[in-house]
Order: structure tokens, then C-alpha cells, then sequence
């Protein structure tokens, strides 16, 4: 078994989907809104990036292929290799836009349903996800149930495909480490403190003065433009897409990551990423040795993910790495205490020896009653 | 020009009635329990498989359309019973949020999903027959002349469809079970001090809902196939019929049921004939319908936003 080349691939993954399980966190865990449509944002920038970046290219070398067919897949094969800081730069560019289109999208979306009550939000984004799906399996000009293949990886031109894996597993962790860095300087803003309080008490940070549909709306944004990158990089790392990777239970898979790891903790939802998928690469190293199994390898680790929801919700609904409440830096000021200098506090201690001494004392003198 | 022909209204009529038996059950579930269950496509998908695959293994007893009926419905019925039981029930003894409620049914639900994928890969390999595009071998003895359409499973389906939507009123308004339930569902510490046992009404309530939600599911297997991904197409339509009914109405999902089965037949039908609009914008329109519901109507029901948030935490209290 290539070890190496599993751990590449495993990190690669496990970037992307740390990306959507932040931006899910600073969602649910921290603003508690239930968005149950994390894959339609996903999605949404996946196919924005492939439709991008394909068309770029066509369009710089004067081809006139439609977006889904042969001679673009085999003509991709050759362009994509010619110009390295050409394909780099197209790849940024998709990657920054990506997070400006599905955040555009996640704002439109929250506009009418932020209104009414978290599960009218659930409800709504969930069959936006699912509407978004079917309409692209029968949508041709991005090719249908097929999808999208022959999106240029950034680092075609590299010949030995372990170095190019291996360097774009290192974008993607320069990528989630900003991505971290961003959400853990956000929390613990003046504005991480506004969307706890909404998470504590809508009406009361209502009478506040903080306008907390527009807020919600404004984390929506956030969060679905992470998911958007995340859905860039995933369809550049895979090179072909197709419409029923983004089914909802792609988004109970992140939601199964946050609650695992613990709710409002960026660590908690890096370690659940780590664990699922953890367990989606092994489940399709399973699948490849054992082929005659009865069932799918991958039924049994949904079944796992599913039953991960409920059985941390039942047993430890705070999560593998609960919610620090001092977590911000704030409490370091409030919280922090004089330093008490080792004579003080050794007057302390023999005020306190000679008080037990007297009261024993007190106790004989009265006779031992 | 002819804008909409027959078929599409009789095809408006069927799917309207089976969107608002699919909605029924998830409203009267929601309204009773404060659960909102998205476990639920998964109980239409075991009623529909269930009568199928005892369709197919038994021909000779389950070919009866009642007998099927009645076997998917206690089969949904339990399944609805379990999931309450070792799910909903424990976390309402820790006194869980309705969100906490909601993420734990779709844990249930992915849950519940593919264990359906795997017992009907395993069934269909020991049977030998393709179930994933299945159809039920069910015998109709009756057959009528509906607006000169004879289709037997449209008939039986509409009759029987009918008489259940009917039935279903009559269960919630004049029995003393309905009662029972109107009465958790508008105050489960009143009701519990007036003598009912509310998980006793819970219990029950599941054991309807999940029968319901099955007995919808083999109707769809009746008229076009079962597959374990056709509950969770109809999500978006089953969860707009519902909140066109604010989550709280019967009446209104029954209406709501039959506007969103007219979006997406008739409009679509119109639309298409006058400007050629794609027929891949189908989920567009019933979509559409719901934004336009909730910006138009918002719902009042219990799931309501932030002006009926107080008075829902005032309720939610269980013991």
C-alpha cells in the first residue's frame, strides 16, 4: 500500500473539509443559525470554478468546444501544461471569485428566511441544495448527470504526479491555515461577541440594538464563501464534477464533523474533520481491496456518520474539545489577578495555623464539649 | 393554443394528493412532538420498499393492495416507534432545543437512509431481481373511468387516498385520541396535569405518522416505481406543502399539497408552452413558491420566527 500517497491524499481532503466544517462552526456553533445546506455552497463554487476556469482557457486559445465534451477534455490536457503561471493565476482568481459568488449566494438565500425561525432556515437551504442538484443533473450545457471534466490542475506542468498531489496539499494547508487564523481572529472580535450573544438570546441581543437578521446574514456570507473555496479546491483536486457529489448527506457529514468535535471550538471541528475523513479515505481503501463485498463500504460509513450525530448529541453534546468560555483574549484581563508575593502568602498560611491552633485550644478550655 | 391538457391536470390532482399525505403526517408529527422530523422521507421509503419486496417474495398473498397497505404501515409505524424511543425520546428527557431535536432527525435520517441501501442490496442479490428501480406486482380488481383516464393504481390511489386524508381528520377532531393529541400539542405541562400521559400521546402520534408517511410511499410505488432516492427528491415539495400550512394546519398542508403539485404541473405546462422554458426549471417554480409564502405569509405556526419565539420557549418545557 502507497502510504505516502494515502497521507497526501488524506491531508488534502481533510483541508477541505476542515474549510467547510470552520465556516459550518461559525454558523451553527457560534451564530447558531442551522444551515442544512452547506453542500449547495459548496457545489456552488465547485461548478463556478470549473465552469471558470475551463472557459478561461478555451477562450484564450481561440477554441469554441462546448464546456462538456471530448475535445475539451483531451484538448485541456495539452493547454493546461503550457503555461504554468498562466494556470496558477487562473486557479487564484477562480479560488478568491469562488468565495464572493457562493457567499452572494448564501446572502440572497438567508434574505427572505432569516425571519422566521431556525427551521424554516433549515428547511429552506436544504431544498435549495436539493433544487440546485436536480437542476444541474438536467441542465446540459454543464453537462448533466455527467458533470465537468478535464478542469486544468494548477500544477499540470509538473510531470511526476506524487510532487504535483504533494504541492497542491500544501495550497490547500496554506489556504485552511488562513482560513483558521480568519475564524479565530472573527470569534473573538467585538463581532464574534455579537454573534455568541445571538446564539445566547436573539430577543436580548435584540434589545441591544444589534440588528440580528442582518448579522446573520452577514455570517451566512462568511460562511458560504468558505464553503464556495472549499468547493474550488475540491473540483481542481479531483479534476471532474459531477452534480450528485453535492447530495445533503455530504452536508450531514460536515454537521456530523462540528458536533463530533464539540460546537463553537475551531480545534474541535479541525479534529472531527480529521476523524471523518479519516474514515472516507479508509472507506475507499476498503472498498478497493475487498471487491465482493455484499454491501457497499460507503453505505456502512454513512450509517457510521449518522449514528456519530445522534450518539454525540445523546452522550457528549459538548463535543470532543468543548466550548472554552475564556477562549477570547478579553478574559485575560478580566480574569487576571494580582501576582500574591511569597511573603504575603506565607502570612496568610500561619494566620490560618494559629486560628485552627486557638480554636483547638478554645476546645480543651471548654472541657471537650 | 392549448395551453394544459387533460393528463396534467389528472397528474396535478394525483401528486397534489400524494404531496399532502407525504406533508400529513410530518405536520401532525411536528405539531404534537416539537420534533421536525427529516427522518421522515426515510419512513416513506421503507413503506414503499417493504410493500414491494413482499410484493415480489410473496406474490400469491401480498399481491392484495390492502394486505401490502397494512404491512407498510405497521412497518413504518415501528421504525417511527424506535427512532422516538432511542432518539427523541432520551434527548427530551435532557431537555434538548428543537435544534438539537432537528440535527439529531437528520442524523436518523442519513442513518435510516443507508440502511435502507444496504438491506435492498442485500435483499436484491438473494432474490435476484433489480430493486433499485422497483415496481410493485400488485392485482387491481377495481378499475374506473376517471375523466376518461382508466389507470387502476390511479384509481385506487385517489380512493384510497381520499378516505385516508378523511380518515385522518376524523382521527385529530372527533376521537378522544385526537383530542389527547390537540391537547399536547397545545400545552404538554397542561395536558400531563389534566391525566394524559404524553408519551403515551407521543408514542401513538409516531405510530400514525409513520404508518401515514409508508402508506404514501407505496402509493408512489403504484404509480411510477420505488427507488431509494425518491423520498429524498421530494423533499423540497413535501417541506413546502408543510410550510404553506405554517407547520400547524392540516387543512392548509392539504392546500399546500395541491398548490405546489399545481406549480410544478400546470405553470410548468404553461410556461412551457408559451415561452418554451426549460422543463430542468421545474424545481424553480415549487421553490419559488415557498420563498414566495414565506415573504408573503410568514408562518404564524409554531415554528415561527422571532416575534413567536417567546411564547414557543414559554411552551417548550418538558417534564
Amino acid at each position: 500500500m502507497d502510504v505516502v500517497g494515502f497521507l497526501v491524499s488524506w491531508i488534502t481532503l481533510f483541508s477541505i473539509y476542515s474549510i467547510l466544517s470552520i465556516s459550518l462552526n461559525l454558523e451553527a456553533g457560534y451564530t447558531g443559525i442551522s444551515n442544512f445546506g452547506k453542500a449547495a455552497f459548496y457545489g456552488i463554487g465547485a461548478f463556478f470554478a470549473a465552469v471558470i476556469s475551463l472557459s478561461a482557457f478555451l477562450m484564450l486559445n481561440g477554441l469554441s468546444y462546448p464546456l462538456y465534451s471530448l475535445e475539451t477534455i483531451i484538448s485541456m490536457g495539452t493547454l493546461s501544461k503550457q503555461n504554468p503561471i498562466l494556470s496558477i493565476l487562473i486557479f487564484l482568481f477562480t479560488v478568491v471569485l469562488a468565495f464572493f459568488v457562493s457567499g452572494i449566494a448564501g446572502y440572497m438565500v438567508s434574505y427572505p428566511t432569516l425571519r422566521v425561525g431556525p427551521a424554516f432556515l433549515g428547511i429552506t437551504v436544504l431544498s435549495f441544495g436539493e433544487l440546485l442538484r436536480i437542476f444541474l443533473r438536467n441542465f446540459q450545457p454543464t453537462g448533466g448527470t455527467y458533470g465537468l471534466a478535464g478542469i486544468p490542475h494548477p500544477f499540470a506542468f509538473i510531470q511526476d504526479p506524487a510532487v504535483k498531489d504533494f504541492m497542491f496539499m500544501l495550497v490547500t494547508l496554506v489556504i485552511l491555515a488562513i482560513m483558521y487564523i480568519f475564524s479565530e481572529k472573527f470569534v473573538n472580535s467585538p463581532y464574534g461577541r455579537i454573534m455568541k450573544s445571538i446564539r445566547e438570546d436573539e430577543i436580548a441581543s435584540l434589545c441591544l440594538g444589534k440588528d440580528v437578521p442582518k448579522i446573520k446574514a452577514q455570517v451566512l456570507f462568511i460562511g458560504s464563501g468558505m464553503a464556495g473555496v472549499a468547493g474550488a479546491l475540491l473540483a481542481y483536486y479531483m479534476g471532474s464534477i459531477n452534480p450528485d457529489i453535492f447530495v445533503p448527506s455530504l452536508t450531514f457529514e460536515v454537521w456530523a464533523m462540528v458536533i463530533l468535535g464539540g460546537l463553537a471550538n475551531n480545534k474541535g471541528a479541525l479534529l472531527g474533520a480529521g476523524i471523518i475523513t479519516f474514515l472516507n479515505r479508509a472507506s475507499v481503501i476498503l472498498n478497493f481491496t475487498f471487491q465482493n463485498l455484499p454491501i457497499d463500504v460507503n453505505y456502512i460509513r454513512w450509517m457510521i456518520v449518522g449514528l456519530l450525530i445522534v450518539a454525540s448529541l445523546l452522550f457528549k453534546p459538548e463535543g470532543l474539545i468543548p466550548e472554552d468560555p475564556k477562549s477570547s483574549f478579553i478574559w485575560n484581563f478580566v480574569e487576571e489577578k494580582e501576582p500574591i508575593s511569597l511573603k504575603k502568602r506565607m502570612e496568610e498560611t500561619s494566620k490560618k495555623v494559629k486560628f485552627y491552633i486557638k480554636k483547638v485550644f478554645d476546645w480543651f478550655a471548654m472541657g471537650g464539649g | 393554443m392549448n395551453l394544459i391538457d387533460l393528463g396534467v391536470v389528472i397528474n396535478t390532482l394525483w401528486i397534489g394528493l400524494i404531496y399532502s399525505l407525504m406533508a400529513i403526517p410530518l405536520t401532525i408529527s411536528y405539531k404534537v412532538t416539537r420534533v421536525l422530523n427529516f427522518a421522515h422521507t426515510s419512513l416513506v421509503t421503507v413503506g414503499a420498499y417493504v410493500a414491494v419486496i413482499l410484493s415480489l417474495v410473496y406474490p400469491d398473498f401480498f399481491s392484495n393492495v390492502f394486505v401490502a397497505l397494512i404491512a407498510a404501515f405497521f412497518a413504518g409505524a415501528i421504525v417511527a416507534i424506535l427512532n422516538h424511543k432511542f432518539v427523541y425520546r432520551k434527548l427530551m428527557d435532557k431537555e434538548a432545543s428543537p435544534v438539537i431535536l432537528m440535527i439529531a432527525s437528520l442524523g436518523s435520517w442519513i442513518f435510516l437512509k443507508y440502511l435502507i441501501y444496504s438491506v435492498i442490496s442485500i435483499v436484491s442479490k438473494v432474490i435476484k431481481k433489480d430493486l433499485y428501480f422497483a415496481v410493485p406486482a400488485f392485482r387491481y380488481t377495481l378499475n374506473l373511468n376517471f375523466l376518461g383516464i382508466s389507470n387502476p393504481s390511479l384509481t385506487y390511489s385517489l380512493i384510497l387516498g381520499i378516505s385516508l386524508i378523511v380518515l385522518t381528520f376524523v382521527v385529530f377532531y372527533r376521537t378522544s385520541f385526537g383530542k389527547a393529541m390537540r391537547a399536547v400539542s397545545d400545552n404538554p405541562q397542561l395536558a400531563q396535569i389534566s391525566g394524559i400521559s404524553d408519551e403515551s400521546v407521543m408514542t401513538l402520534t409516531w405510530f400514525l405518522c409513520g404508518g401515514l408517511a409508508a402508506i404514501s410511499g407505496v402509493f408512489w410505488a403504484m404509480f411510477s416505481y420505488a427507488s431509494p432516492e425518491f423520498a429524498d427528491s421530494l423533499i423540497l415539495q413535501v417541506f413546502a406543502a408543510c410550510v404553506i400550512g405554517g407547520i400547524s394546519s392540516i387543512a392548509l398542508t392539504i392546500l399546500g399539497g395541491f398548490v405546489i403539485a399545481g406549480a410544478e404541473n400546470i405553470l410548468m405546462s404553461i410556461l412551457y408552452n408559451l415561452i418554451g422554458l426549460d422543463l430542468s426549471f421545474r424545481p424553480f417554480l415549487s421553490f419559488l413558491t415557498l420563498l414566495i409564502v414565506i415573504l408573503v405569509r410568514p408562518p404564524a405556526g409554531a415554528a415561527g420566527g422571532l416575534p413567536y419565539r417567546l411564547k414557543f420557549k414559554r411552551e417548550r418545557k418538558w417534564t
